[in-house]
């Protein structure tokens, strides 16, 4: 009798493994953190999905409505800001137009990335291992739907750390955590709801407000240069980075160009920014979101770095800029 | 987390949650981390979806808890509703821009900032948290674009779910010099109304 029912307990056991493996063919095939950030990039390429995004960060959490619709290589995309301004984006392919309701304006751009939602994301070509370890964490349901945990831990406190879910189906990111050294989250993004895959009426992308009496707006492209030759380096770069380019820019309300030049770890960016003759200011910093800027005077310039990196790492850039 | 907790939570969130009742879900929070996280989660998109931003009920709700269990944990299960120190917030107000309306909208999963000048909308934002630290400034949305444009023009790979767009306009509808005023699109199947 005993034996009986510890056969049939095994018996249960091993259908449910092989219901679990059957439900999630994914998961079943031992697949590495690798294979899960390239099935990420894939789906978010080539996945159509409508939903509620909500995005946590300082004590502020805001909705956004998201239609994203990918037919024959072209992307069609609406999102709309639930609350503030109600800022409503459309886009057709490449072009995009930014409907402000309170200012009854439309300002038209071009932009060239493959989602709104997620213009960039980690991809697998990053060697992990000398600045971030990448693993598989544990299983979890997001927006009703189970997902897999991925953490991407830096080694220092120059950089920031990511955990990412990702659909167990699909690999389509369903929430992101942005998280400091402490462990403390910089910025939250997940998915409240979410339908994956489903046909979606070309309605859904239509904006919502009536433009009859808007304003139409375009910024022209701005003149910038790229591949120039500069003397400017750091001197005490955070052990990872990496000069990747260096621009020639124009900007608004200044006279002369900009250098613009890039750093890179491979998964963070930082970008510094170098301007003449701004005379003697105060150092400063500002921040936008998770990104933070640091700015300060070295010799007869103004030296900027921002980047989506500890305010700490945009300081000790900034004040290591020097010409030989 | 069923719909009895759910209640429980939002009441006393509001203030509205007997003081007994009160004690319970506390100690019962007190003695379930995945629950506290679960109620951190649920109050938190509850708060987006109904377009509230206040978080300072959560902060009791937390500082009660801590009190019965360790603190460093509560934190680290509320963070992502925690609300800046108040001394890193500085008002809006104390961005007053002359004569001028500068209207950033800082969209795809960041916040949205508006500098109002005198006498300016403030409604027309959701919010603008700037840091009152002397040594925190107006941020020079410029850099943070082209910041944002160069890292997808190489590929670069990071993590920040994020698009700048800003258009600043003066309080007669004139923009910046920097935009040019267009037609609208002619074609009507570009800009079809929805079905009413």
């Amino acid at each position: 009798m005993k034996f009986k029912a510890t056969h049939t307990t095994a018996a249960l056991g091993v259908t449910f493994v092989g219901l679990l493996l059957a439900a999630n063919p994914a998961f079943a095939e031992d697949t590495g953190p690798g294979e899960w950030l390239q099935k990420m990039t894939s789906a978010v390429q080539t996945t159509d999905y409508e939903g509620t995004v909500i995005r946590i960060q300082d004590g502020t959490a805001e909705a956004l409505k998201v239609v994203h619709v990918v037919s024959d290589g072209v992307i069609r995309e609406k999102m709309v800001i639930q609350e503030g301004n109600g800022l409503e984006i459309i886009r057709n392919g490449n072009e995009v137009h930014c409907i402000l309701p309170d200012r009854k304006s439309v300002l038209v751009g071009e932009w060239d990335d493959q989602s709104t939602l997620f213009s960039t994301l980690p991809s697998s070509d990053i060697r992990f291992g000398s600045e971030y370890d990448v693993s598989i964490v544990r299983q979890e349901r997001v927006a009703g739907r189970k997902a897999i945990m991925l953490a991407i831990r830096p080694h220092d406190d120059f950089r920031y750390g990511h955990r990412i879910w990702l659909d167990l189906e699909t690999g389509f990111p369903l929430q992101t955590k942005l998280v400091d050294g402490g462990g403390q989250v910089i910025e939250q993004v997940k998915f409240a709801d979410i339908t994956l895959g489903q046909e979606i009426h070309a309605s859904a992308l239509m904006p919502s407000t009536n433009t009859d009496d808007f304003r139409w707006f375009t910024q022209p492209q701005k003149a910038s240069k790229s591949g120039i030759e500069t003397g400017w380096a750091s001197s005490d770069l955070p052990s990872g980075f990496r000069m990747t380019s260096v621009h020639a820019e124009k900007m608004a309300g200044k006279d002369g160009s900009v250098t613009h030049m890039m750093f890179s770890d491979g998964l963070a960016n930082v970008s510094v920014f170098i301007e003449p003759g701004t005379g003697e200011a105060a150092a400063s910093r500002s921040r936008v979101g998770a990104a933070n800027s640091y700015s300060a005077t070295i010799g007869e310039f103004r030296v900027t770095a921002v980047g989506e990196v500890p305010a700490a790492t945009t300081e000790q850039i900034a004040k290591s800029m020097q010409l030989p | 987390m069923n719909d009895g907790i759910k209640m429980q939570v939002s009441a006393f969130v509001d203030g509205e949650l007997p003081e007994a009742e009160a004690q319970l879900l506390l100690r019962r929070l007190s003695q379930d981390a995945e629950l506290r996280q679960q109620a951190a989660e649920y109050f938190a998109i509850g708060r987006a979806l109904r377009g509230q931003s206040s978080v300072a009920a959560i902060g009791d709700l937390r500082g009660r808890i801590a009190a019965e269990i360790d603190d460093r944990l509560v934190d680290e299960e509320f963070d992502i509703i925690e609300p800046m120190p108040r001394n890193y917030v500085r008002p809006l107000a104390g961005f007053a821009i002359a004569a001028t309306v500068a209207v950033a909208a800082i969209f795809g999963l960041q916040q949205m900032t508006t500098v109002p000048g005198a006498g300016a909308d403030s409604s027309a934002s959701t919010v603008a948290e700037e840091p009152v630290d002397d040594s925190y400034t107006v941020p020079n949305l410029e850099y943070f674009q082209r910041h944002d444009q160069l890292s997808l023009e190489n590929g670069n790979n990071n993590f920040d779910l994020r698009r700048v767009v800003s258009i600043e306009v003066s309080e007669d509808g004139t923009p910046e010099a920097d935009f040019e005023e267009i037609d609208p699109p002619q074609d009507p199947e570009s800009e079809e109304r929805p079905a009413p």
